[in-house]
């Protein structure tokens, strides 16, 4: 079972991979600057990046609550929401000096919301998973 | 060692009750991926709507609060 299990997880990562190496030429996360200004595209891109890990995430969460992950799953998730619910009123920030064109705080904000991703990316692989990469 | 069918039985029930949720957070992932790929593309011929990046708020804001919710209580 864990077997076909992997299988699966492989396959999908495997055309998720095929995918983003796609997306690599269209799209890349840099960090922004005055003259690298956050547009409303690049702040899209952004939630995309860290809704597909939140992605992966749901699917422990909704395991875990049906009772089909691992014994520490509640403890494992507890670990990694910290991270996300930094993200929510970061999130909210940036989308709103966006709108206003406040590139000064969208800057920073865009590049706070870059370095949390990174803390849920070794957050989660601390505790067994992997929610990929940033392009 | 000694195979005990009914532990074996119990394990593949589990493990197959967890694939549903396994497939649809790959789809999902490549489905974010897919977006993300047409957000670029749209941006590059300078296509992106409002609706689109309202979708994505959206679609971010909802995933984001249902992982952050408190877990429920245990049931069993």
């Amino acid at each position: 079972m864990k077997r076909i299990i992997l299988v699966l997880a492989i396959s999908l990562y495997v055309g998720g991979c095929a995918q983003l190496q796609t997306l690599q030429s269209l799209a890349h996360f840099s960090t922004a600057t005055i003259n690298n200004p956050v547009t409303k595209e690049m702040e899209a891109q952004i939630e995309l990046g860290f809704d597909a890990a939140i992605q992966i995430l749901l699917s422990y969460r909704r395991a875990c609550i049906a009772g089909n992950a691992d014994v520490n799953c509640r403890q494992n998730i507890e670990i990694i929401q910290p991270y996300t619910r930094q993200a929510k009123p970061l999130i909210a920030q940036l989308r709103s000096f966006v709108d206003n064109n406040d590139q000064v705080n969208a800057v920073v904000a865009y590049n706070q919301l870059l370095g949390l991703y990174g803390n849920l990316k070794a957050s989660a692989a601390a505790v067994g998973m992997n929610v990929g990469s940033l392009p | 060692m000694k195979i005990n069918a009914q532990e074996i039985l119990a394990l593949l029930a589990k493990g197959l009750s967890a694939l549903p949720s396994l497939i649809e957070g790959g789809t999902n992932v490549i489905d974010r991926i897919n977006q993300m790929k047409k957000l670029a593309e749209d941006a590059k011929a300078g296509t992106v709507t409002k609706a689109q990046i309202d979708a994505i708020r959206a679609q971010t804001d909802r995933d984001l609060d249902e992982f952050n919710a408190p877990l429920p209580p245990k049931t069993a």
